[in-house]
């Protein structure tokens, strides 16, 4: 079954089923909390059936959300960003994988974009993270620019230096010309200052 | 230097730097003397709670009183600040009093200057930091009231009013008044979103956001009407389709509920209908902009009103939305479809119509399968390549009668009718029907098929008549299997058996696959054939269970055996699954049972824990690591981050809780700034599970307990983390410690009726209050009577709170003494040590109060509590000397053994206490103590030995051989895993494997023994 609520702060009690998993990161709680103060509408999971043992259900996945602009002292940067939105975390916890979730989660999120008027939706994803590339390229997003070394580090090679990122879009309906995207994407590098 | 004013302040500020106080006092006296200022004041008191001595930190609080009934408030921001930090210097953590005096000066501040809006900012968010909600209260109304314009202030007002009047700071009487005020308010604001012509000009004092109706339904939800919150839910300009609400989701699910609480089932009906279809249907760029709708939770509330509604008419709608979901012209995304194929079965098993014959009639035999199972076995054909097809069939399955679940298990058996059909649409392929073929195991989809199949006979064959078993246990202690036929108790030894080796033996194929699948895994992927591994160590951990005799020989009972194999089985799994947590989880028990100190971390460092999680699953691990692995962790094998000692890795958890205070706080600060009231609410939730955390508690315990033990010493900050970790209030008979461990990762393929897998698979009782309370009433004791001169200033503090507690306490633990409570929740040896312990405090409390010495009973009375503690002492002993099965020492042993000693070395020093204390304590306890510490020397005398016992057994050779003996017999044995399944299990693992394994956990038996020699009788005092 698919379901979905808001997260609540009490949750990060329960979202080892997301967050034991290596691709996943746990932050502080500053991290979680922040974003609930900021965009508690932007911060969704998904959770899986209940039982009388789990009443409330377990949480198979969620999506972390925002929407802003680059701060306005930025504005005559080449990298200034518009109103828009952002992924900053999308995880669906292993054994509720191929189902959908993301896809439905990441379309909450645009639709969230679109209520509240915003250019576009972008997020970051790890250069070798194709799985995760698949699913945005699937749902129409495209790379805007790669960010050279934005990762300090490679999940799958402790040995690498760290790893690029790719910046990738989907305008929304705000954007009706495309300003704001690039279908040659992977051939714009800009360095981790560059991106805010 | 933050606190500069003036360049002539510049040499104080340097002196106190320096640490010279008295030189910093002598100038700002002198620069008082000339210009006397409220700022220089507030230097001077600040130094003043720089200083040691008792006085000046006693005097710094009276003079903090005297300012606050100064008649002239203070005005300047910067002498609070420094008046603040005074006070956390002389009373830190103190809250009561922070409240009364800086809580008191800020609010006067405010009055003073209501509008420097700065000024009354920083005071309201000192005042939340503190949790000060009557000031912050009023600061919030004197920012409205002059800030008229602000939309924010209103709702900050509102909201203090509301946090005040349900906090416990708000005395009853005034509970009704701010919960009646805010109410009232948000109340007249919701009347002018209601009443607005204009929704995009709404004025200052409405209702604006998604947040601010959370709000108000949270308010209504407290102080409001019964069916306000519905009312409003159901209003055009406040509801969750209303511009206000922006699509908020979260009013959606607030509405649904309160129409079913509110029993409106046809409006209920209705919406849900239309809801779903908008769902379905494309807007005019033909997008499903509303999908959403197709939420599982409509579904439930569309089914729940029809059943209510007791008409097939409502079904038949159902149905017809059902079908509208799954035509394949609905474009809708897969994860909305599997809601309607899910809901497809729930109302087969709703309703008595046989809504799944008109269907089925397609799909060969299940068409002739009664409706029900025939609506399981369609969805499992469908999404048993889903991971989650398990559970969402569950509790259908426990649904079913008797004999669909016998049908259902011969399908599951033979493995037909269960695949994908091939046509959905057409005449059914006469050759499936007949084909029972051994399914392939090369793809993931065909691994996930099989996991699904042996999850659900798992359920119908072990977890669904187990539980019914054990539901008429005490009838009848034993049954006839309705599985296979013979003989059984609550566990079948057959079924299960026959499980293990079916799932383990497609496990070995899944694997064996010529390393298509395994060869592609990156080292974050988890094998897909996992659960059937992990669904074997469940039967053989389930094998082990049955066998309950007592034998004198760890490695050769019939237990050891099967955990053993569970053991090896998910040892090798893990190499090519590293982010399996479950695997790693699960071997963390295992290794725990088998007293393996060294490798139950190693399992436990595979999780990487961080964060939050240390507060949520520590336990694992860390929960009676005292009594299990007191000792430094020698063993470091995968990974970099392996020499952190276990003191190290209890502080780091420390850590955790005293950083989250932080961001409780700031975050609290910027939901106010950003609207985001409802999040308000969930941080005061959590800083109350933090704040009370079963696991602060027991890392505090652990970690003295550790640093006790390995160093003989007091933890230089046991007393200021029993402060900063324990909750003030803990003695409080209304005070819980909240739960916060998780339980629900570990894997659970049990019938959603029984207990889970982890409270099956707890060989030693799971975290629980009782057993921490008793833990921390040990550890005061401890601290009291421990001989370290260290302590002696705070002695008499910890002695007065005994007393304290004693009172609040007694009735219910006089309760719980008689009813045997914690049974439940302790080994053998921790209730007996517990029994000790509150002896102890009785003896401590009593006998050194001459007030009750002139009572009658009193000298009786304290031969009592002397009698009991004495008995306890030796019976413990006497356990220790009974227990045979010691080598190598599992859990049990360990448990019982570094229990034993604790309670054994805090006697003794017990009694050393009370003689120091010479005529103030009652005179016949003198004696008596003379005989509790024999009786406790000699308890530490059987320790010793038992210890010896275990080394002197572990040195002799012929481990390694005797793991492996008892990981495969060699000849079957009754109770003992047949032939077939031994054989099964010792595919997995490669002969260099196995050599290698066993010599680690005959490695890890010694390096827990080698904790042992930190265990002496006390030297003579
Ligand atoms: C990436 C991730 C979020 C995808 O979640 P998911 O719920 O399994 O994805 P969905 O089921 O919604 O899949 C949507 C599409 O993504 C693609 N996709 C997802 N998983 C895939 C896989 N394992 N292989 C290939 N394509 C895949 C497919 O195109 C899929 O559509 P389809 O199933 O109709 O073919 C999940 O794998 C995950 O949590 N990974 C770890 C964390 C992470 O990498 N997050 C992304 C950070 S930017």
């Amino acid at each position: 079954m698919t379901s979905l609520r808001p997260f609540h702060a009490t949750d990060v009690f329960k979202f080892n089923p997301t967050n034991l998993d290596p691709l996943t990161e746990t932050y502080d709680l500053n991290f979680y909390l922040s974003y609930l103060a900021r965009w508690p509408h932007l911060f969704t999971i998904a959770l899986s059936p209940s039982s009388p043992s789990n009443p409330s259900g377990q949480i198979s996945a969620y999506i972390m959300g925002k929407l802003e602009s680059s701060p306005s002292y930025y504005i005559t940067s080449p990298h200034y960003l518009p109103f828009h939105a952002h992924i900053t975390a999308l995880t669906v916890s292993p054994s509720a994988r191929r189902l959908g979730l993301a896809r439905t989660l990441s379309s909450s999120l645009e639709q969230a974009g679109d209520e509240y008027d915003a250019w576009f939706v972008d997020l970051f994803v790890r250069k070798s993270n194709l799985i995760a590339q698949s699913l945005y390229k699937g749902m129409g997003y495209s790379v805007f620019r790669v960010v050279k070394g934005y990762y300090s580090d490679d999940p799958s090679d402790p040995e690498a230096e760290g790893e690029d990122a790719w910046d990738m879009r989907k305008r929304l309906k705000r954007d009706a010309d495309g300003r704001h995207v690039r279908g040659d994407g992977e051939r714009f590098e800009v360095m981790p200052e560059d991106v805010w | 230097m933050d606190n500069l004013q003036d360049r002539q302040d510049v040499p104080i500020w340097n002196a106190v730097e320096a640490k010279n106080y008295k030189q910093a006092l002598k100038l700002v006296d002198k620069r008082l003397a000339k210009k006397p200022t409220d700022y220089l004041e507030a230097v001077k008191t600040y130094i003043r709670s720089l200083l040691p001595q008792a006085s000046e930190k006693s005097a710094v609080f009276i003079h903090l009183e005297e300012l606050v009934n100064r008649k002239s408030s203070l005005s300047d921001l910067a002498a609070i600040d420094l008046y603040e930090d005074a006070f956390e210097e002389v009373l830190p953590g103190a809250r009561e009093s922070w409240i009364k005096t800086i809580g008191e000066l800020r609010w006067q501040c405010v009055k003073t200057l209501p509008k420097q809006e700065d000024i009354c900012l920083k005071c309201f968010r000192a005042c939340l930091d503190r949790d000060d909600l009557d000031h912050a209260r009023q600061i919030a109304n004197s920012l409205e009231k002059n800030f008229p314009k602000s939309h924010s202030y209103i709702f900050w007002n509102i909201t203090s009013m509301f946090l005040f009047a349900s906090s416990p700071q708000c005395p009853e009487s005034q509970k009704r008044i701010w919960g009646g005020l805010s109410s009232g308010q948000i109340g007249k604001l919701a009347a002018a979103t209601r009443e607005a012509t204009d929704l995009k000009q709404l004025p200052v004092r409405s209702i604006q956001t998604p947040q601010e109706l959370l709000l108000l339904d949270r308010i209504t939800e407290t102080f409001g009407q019964p069916d306000q919150r519905l009312e409003y839910l159901q209003d055009l300009h406040l509801g969750p389709e209303s511009a206000v609400a922006k699509g908020d989701w979260a009013l959606w699910i607030l509405k649904l509920k309160l129409m079913r609480e509110a029993n409106r089932w046809q409006e209920l009906f209705d919406l849900c209908g239309t809801l779903l279809k908008r769902a379905r249907e494309a807007n005019d760029s033909n997008q499903l902009a509303e999908a959403s709708f197709s939420d599982w939770i409509v579904w439930e509330a569309y089914l729940k009103s029809a059943s209510k509604l007791e008409s097939h008419k409502y079904y038949d709608q159902i149905r017809a939305e059902v079908e509208a979901h799954l035509d394949p012209a609905c474009k809708i995304d897969k994860a909305w479809k599997r809601n309607a194929s899910l809901a497809s079965v729930k109302l087969t098993f709703a309703s008595s119509t046989a809504f799944s014959q008109n269907h089925s009639a397609a799909n060969g035999e299940v068409a002739e399968l009664p409706p029900r199972l025939s609506a399981v076995v369609q969805y499992l054909q469908k999404y048993g390549d889903a991971n989650t097809a398990y559970d969402d069939l569950r509790q259908y399955v426990e649904a079913l009668e008797s004999n669909e679940r016998a049908r259902l298990l011969i399908m599951l058996d033979a493995n037909t009718g269960l695949e994908r059909p091939q046509q959905p649409i057409g005449p059914s392929e006469p050759e499936a029907k007949s084909k029972s073929e051994v399914p392939k195991l090369s793809t993931a989809d065909q691994i996930t098929r099989a996991i699904n199949r042996f999850k659900l006979k798992y359920l119908v064959m072990c977890s669904i008549p187990e539980h019914e078993r054990k539901q008429s246990l005490e009838a009848k202690p034993d049954f006839k299997c309705i599985t296979c036929k013979g003989s059984c108790g609550i566990f079948c030894q057959a079924c299960l058996e026959k499980l293990a080796e079916e799932s383990i033996n497609s496990y070995q194929i899944a694997v064996n696959d010529d390393g298509q699948i395994t060869k592609s895994l990156l080292t974050t992927d988890r094998h897909p054939a996992d659960d059937l591994c992990v669904l074997t160590a469940m039967c053989l951990i389930k094998l082990a269970l049955i066998d309950t005799s007592s034998v004198s020989e760890n490695l050769s009972n019939s237990r050891t055996t099967y955990l053993l194999q569970a053991t090896v089985l998910l040892e090798s799994a893990w190499p090519r699954s590293k982010s399996n947590f479950q695997l790693s989880l699960m071997l963390v028990r295992l290794y725990s049972y088998f007293g393996c100190g060294s490798l139950a971390m190693r399992a436990f460092q595979r999780l990487f824990l961080k964060q939050i999680q240390l507060d949520t699953l520590s336990y694992t691990m860390f929960d009676r690591i005292s009594s299990f692995h007191p000792h430094p962790i020698s063993d470091s094998s995968d990974g970099p981050s392996q020499t952190r000692t276990l003191i190290e890795q209890l502080q780091k958890q420390q850590q955790l809780y005293k950083k989250s205070r932080e961001h409780i706080n700031k975050n609290n600060w910027l939901a106010f700034k950003h609207g985001s009231y409802n999040a308000i609410f969930e941080f005061r939730e959590v800083t109350q599970k933090l704040s009370h955390s079963f696991s602060a508690v027991m890392s505090v315990i652990e970690n003295n307990k550790i640093h006790r033990f390995t160093t003989n010493t007091v933890p230089a900050s046991a007393i200021s983390q029993m402060h900063d970790l324990i909750p003030a209030d803990i003695d409080s008979p209304e005070t819980t410690l909240s739960d916060n461990n998780d339980y629900e990762t570990f894997p659970n393929y049990e019938s959603s009726l029984a207990p889970t897998f982890e409270e099956l698979s707890r060989f030693i009782p799971g975290p629980a209050e009782t057993r921490y309370r008793l833990n921390l009433l040990s550890e005061k004791i401890s601290l009291i009577v421990d001989p370290s001169p260290e302590l002696s200033g705070e002695k008499t503090i910890l002695e007065q709170s005994l007393k304290q507690t004693l009172d609040s306490q007694k009735q219910s633990w006089a309760a719980s003494s008689k009813s045997g409570v914690g049974s439940k929740s302790m080994t053998r040896a921790e209730q007996l040590a517990g029994h000790a312990y509150r002896a102890m405090r009785l003896i401590i409390t009593e006998s050194c109060d001459q007030a009750l010495w002139a009572k009658g009973d009193f000298k009786s009375r304290l031969e009592g509590h002397n009698s009991e503690l004495r008995e306890r002492l030796e019976e413990l002993a006497g356990l220790l000397e009974e227990m045979e099965a010691v080598v190598p020492a599992f859990q049990d042993t360990l448990n019982a053994v570094y229990t034993a000693y604790e309670v054994g070395r805090t006697a003794v020093y017990f009694c050393r206490f009370l003689n120091g204390k010479g005529k103030t304590v009652y005179e016949t306890q003198t004696e008596a103590s003379k005989k509790i510490g024999e009786a406790a020397e000699r308890l530490i005398q059987v320790v010793v030995e038992k210890c010896a016992v275990v080394k002197k057994g572990l040195d002799e050779g012929g481990w390694i051989d005797k793991v492996l003996e008892s990981v495969f017999p060699e000849s079957e044995q009754p109770g003992f895993p047949s032939a077939l399944l031994v054989e099964a299990v010792r595919q997995v693992p490669d002969e260099v494997f196995m050599e290698e394994w066993a010599g680690e956990v005959v490695e890890s038996w010694k390096e827990s023994a080698a904790g042992f020699s930190y265990m002496k009788m006390p030297s003579k005092a």
